[in-house]
């Protein structure tokens, strides 16, 4: 699949799973994944994100970033199923190390075991760590 | 399409779980590279030394030596240099970085 970006650029699709580590506002791994899965979906890309490890604290609902200045993660993560990034998956065991449900969740994700997620993993074309 | 990851380790086992996490996700016909303060994963003393062993590793052979970790390895690793690491990075699909 093709998508054509103007009258000379065409980019071909391809299946990029972006691994998601590291907690939100601490450090700016974080953000730079958003930019990349927004950019990666602009340009037609089919965008798999397996969220594992801290990476899944950045799903936690109410998120008040005022007070320290950042992008909320919260709201940017709303703006996702607007730009056709639905495929979020979540490591289950992350989840349990850490005492979180998926109902504490803002946004809807398949929780996978870690077969699964690996599994996942090597079946994409190319991996983005963040 | 199940494809061959080559999975990137630089940091201490004993410091952060990066080690583990690469472990979880790591299959057959896979490879790990340590590099940086990764290589003290390769030291036979942490709760997944035996993991390791089994997998095929690689190892950068300076960071090894200015560590003083030389001796400590398993000769099973293969020491390499940068040109050879780029030069792995080309024969597997895929390159995951856990850092």
């Amino acid at each position: 699949m093709e998508t054509q970006i103007d009258s000379e650029t065409r980019v071909k699709a391809k299946n990029i799973g972006i691994v998601i580590r590291h907690a939100p506002y601490g450090n700016n791994f974080a953000q730079e994944a958003l930019d990349a899965i927004l950019t990666a979906s602009v340009y037609g890309q089919t965008l798999t994100l397996i969220f594992m490890g801290d990476g899944i604290f950045q799903l936690l609902k109410e998120q008040d970033t005022k007070a320290i200045q950042q992008k909320s993660f919260e709201k940017q993560l709303a703006a996702f199923e607007l730009y056709g990034v639905d495929r979020l998956f979540i490591c289950e065991k992350s989840l349990e190390e850490r005492g979180v449900n998926l109902t504490q969740l803002s946004v809807t994700s398949t929780s996978l075991n870690e077969e699964s997620l690996s599994n996942l993993m090597h079946e994409q074309d190319t991996l983005l760590s963040f | 399409m199940k494809r061959s990851i080559l999975h990137i380790v630089n940091q201490s086992p004993f410091d952060k779980p990066c080690l583990l996490q690469c472990l979880q996700n790591y299959s057959e016909g896979d490879c790990i590279v340590f590099l940086e303060n990764g290589v003290y994963g390769l030291l036979p003393n942490h709760s997944a030394s035996n993991d390791v062993i089994k997998r095929k590793c690689y190892a950068i052979k300076a960071d090894t030596e200015a560590r003083g970790l030389k001796n400590s390895i398993d000769e099973k690793v293969e020491l390499i240099d940068f040109g050879q690491f780029v030069h792995l990075c080309t024969e597997y699909n895929l390159v995951q970085s856990w850092y």
